[in-house]
């Protein structure tokens, strides 16, 4: 099983590196083959990558969220499964162009560094932690999938209002489309915060640990970040309101979302404190 | 025999003698089945911008061609300077791969121009005309215009106002088929851009007009809903498209108007086309949220960034043009020795028949098949590499000095008509 866990270690990275080389020359050039064999090359990389999480699982005797790294192994999984999703759900011109690179850099590290880290987390047997990690690994991975249409919804919507017809004109697809996408990410990522926030605040609850949490900066960036994108999603679903408006919102919430995981969990005193 | 053509067409003549010379299928038919007859091979491609003859022939002047398309259109002088382009063997060849890709249409990368070509093989065959040579040279072409449009730009974007139109819908809409478009004026314009929307599968489509008959009856040819001009503010709030092209003197949508269709919209995108001169359109409107206001100037920018675009794909289109010319350069090459590979197989063919036949009784019931598998086998690698030598020598002269050895040695076969 070691020796499997060895070669997929290997073969992973170079699975997501096939799929991103592929969405760069999709994106940038104009061959059919590249578009035609990506979405394929991308289920290849989640179906070797869903592998090697289960035989690392079984040789660790862990779940895999123990530590940083394979934290971010998960989050490159579940990066690409909600882009996979999504791009299946939308239709249309592949945006795996910042998400498959983006991808390959997470797993790097992951399948790199798996022995150098000390112990699993030993709060992780806690079945509340565990939920709250989960989620949050996955509402992450969502919302940066939404962030990444939106940006690209940005970018377009510029070049179309400013009249210039250069490259992501021609190679984006619809802002109309890049709208769903932004939105349809934004929906699943929304739901699985509201999850981490609730399974981190029972987690705390049963630590006798809730008076420290008005003062965790990362918790209160987090809800900041879910409040901002559930105003988002009310002004879409309650006002009906379609334009780009819900777009800055939504990355406006991955912005915050960004500060809260990055620097302040690794630079402040926290609960959440990254190893 | 040399493959001939001749070409009338846009650079060399004008409308009145492209108008003349044009042929439509049935005509073209005839043409080919009667008075070109004459011709081993034949096959005639006329659209509005051109007419060619292609044709095998022993007869290695292009002028043959020209007189019966002369006789074919009495009246239609052909053989002015500069009149008819002509081309003879390889350059016969390179010239209808250019026509297939695009490359000699009047608006460069044009698609339409490959159908025609198809076309014309397709009357070429009903009619007998198309031999072996022009049906390759046929096939290649189709081939390479098709690779010419996938793998490079050549046919990319639109290029003109009313298709540039639609493009833009298209780049921020997508799918047009849950969309609702609003043309305002019924104009040759409007009519025009309404045209290429209903082509694109608009979901739905108004027209308004000041003339409210006028409106109809383009709402009619369209399949639109028609509507007065007063009609065009409410229709802002529901549509997604608003084409604008009348000849009013004075904006007949202000900043105000739009401002408040987007609150009504709740900042649902709004493409406004406004490709009338004067503008129809207050361009202030265009620093609205969620409104994308383009001009005519600003659909002839994709109209010129598209047209750049191919242009810059020339280069590549012709390589692959030149690939294709050698290649098919090569293949005819290889047909000189064709008879003398045949000639040569079915020489070792019987020779294996005969001994398989002449011990026949020595062979096992059950080692039969595997016998002849075996001999056969054995026969088509013996013939292998001389085969291939034979194809790789190709050209007329070559071929001749590798092909009449075999012959005397094998004792071969005369080829037909030697």
């Amino acid at each position: 099983m070691q020796t499997a866990v060895d070669v997929l270690s290997v073969l992973l990275p170079a699975c997501y590196a096939l799929a991103a080389a592929d969405s760069i020359v999709a994106f940038v050039g104009r061959s059919e083959g590249a578009r035609h064999f990506l979405r394929p090359l991308v289920i290849v990389a989640l179906g070797a990558h869903l592998l090697y999480l289960g035989l690392w699982a079984a040789v660790a005797h862990r779940c895999p969220l123990g530590t940083v790294f394979e934290a971010m192994g998960i989050m490159a999984f579940s990066i690409v499964a909600v882009y996979l999703a999504v791009e299946i759900r939308g239709g249309s011109r592949p945006t795996g162009i910042l998400i498959l690179p983006l991808a390959f850099v997470m797993v790097l590290p992951a399948v790199a560094f798996r022995w150098r880290e000390g112990p699993a987390n030993p709060h992780l047997s806690d079945p509340w932690f565990s939920l709250h990690t989960l989620a949050g690994v996955l509402g992450t991975a969502a919302l940066t999938v939404s962030f990444v249409h939106g940006v690209f919804y940005l970018l377009l919507y510029r070049e179309i209002k400013a009249h210039r017809f250069g490259r992501l004109f021609r190679r984006l697809p619809p802002l109309a489309v890049l709208h769903r996408k932004t939105h349809t990410a934004a929906v699943v990522g929304w739901a699985f915060l509201a999850v981490t926030i609730a399974a981190g605040y029972v987690w705390a609850a049963r630590h006798d640990a809730l008076e420290t949490l008005p003062a965790d900066p990362m918790f209160l960036l987090v809800v900041a970040a879910w409040l901002l994108y559930s105003g988002g999603l009310g002004v879409r679903f309650l006002g009906g309101w379609r334009g780009r408006y819900t777009v800055f919102l939504s990355v406006g919430g991955f912005t915050v979302l960004l500060v809260a995981l990055v620097i302040v969990a690794f630079f402040f005193p926290s609960l959440h404190v990254h190893r | 025999m040399p493959i001939l053509a001749v070409s009338v067409n846009h650079r060399t003549a004008p409308v009145e003698v492209r108008e003349a010379l044009a042929f439509d299928p049935g005509q073209a038919r005839r043409f080919l089945a009667e008075e070109a007859a004459g011709l081993p091979e034949r096959i005639l491609l006329s659209t509005c911008n051109r007419t060619e003859l292609y044709a095998v022939t022993p007869n290695g002047d292009p002028g043959v061609l020209l007189d019966l398309l002369e006789k074919a259109r009495p009246g239609v002088e052909l053989d002015a300077p500069g009149r008819a382009e002509r081309y003879r063997d390889d350059e016969a060849v390179r010239h209808l791969l250019r026509v297939a890709c695009g490359l000699e249409s009047m608006v460069l990368g044009e698609a339409q121009i490959l159908g025609q070509v198809k076309e014309a093989g397709e009357l070429a065959a009903a009619a007998g005309a198309a031999g072996v040579l022009l049906r390759r040279a046929l096939e290649v072409a189709a081939r390479t215009a098709k690779k010419a449009r996938t793998s490079t730009a050549i046919g990319e974007g639109a290029v003109s106002v009313a298709s540039a139109a639609v493009e833009l819908a298209r780049r921020i809409y997508g799918d047009l088929s849950d969309r609702i478009a609003l043309v305002v004026g019924a104009g040759e314009t409007g009519r025009l851009v309404a045209r290429h929307l209903r082509a694109a599968g608009i979901g739905r489509m108004l027209l308004a007009n000041r003339t409210l008959g006028r409106a109809r009856e383009v709402a009619t040819e369209v399949k639109a809903e028609p509507r007065g001009l007063c009609g065009v503010p409410p229709a802002l709030r529901e549509a997604d498209i608003v084409v604008c092209s009348t000849a009013s003197e004075t904006p007949i949508l202000t900043e105000d108007e739009v401002r408040a269709a987007m609150r009504a919209r709740k900042d649902r995108m709004l493409l406004l086309l406004d490709i009338a001169v004067p503008r129809d359109v207050d361009p202030a409107a265009s620093r609205i949220a969620s409104v994308f206001l383009h001009d005519i100037d600003a659909l002839r920018d994709i109209v010129d960034a598209n047209l750049e675009l191919r242009r810059k794909a020339v280069p590549r289109v012709e390589a692959l043009v030149e690939e294709a010319v050698r290649g098919y350069a090569a293949w005819r090459r290889g047909l000189s020795v064709v008879p003398t590979i045949k000639a040569l197989r079915a020489r070792f063919e019987e020779i294996r028949e005969a001994e398989l036949k002449a011990n026949l009784k020595r062979v096992p019931p059950e080692a039969r098949e595997a016998a002849e598998r075996l001999t056969r086998s054995l026969v088509k690698r013996l013939l292998h590499t001389p085969s291939e030598r034979l194809r790789k020598a190709g050209g007329e002269a070559e071929g001749a000095a590798l092909s009449a050895p075999l012959r005397e040695i094998f004792d071969l076969p005369e080829e037909p008509g030697e």
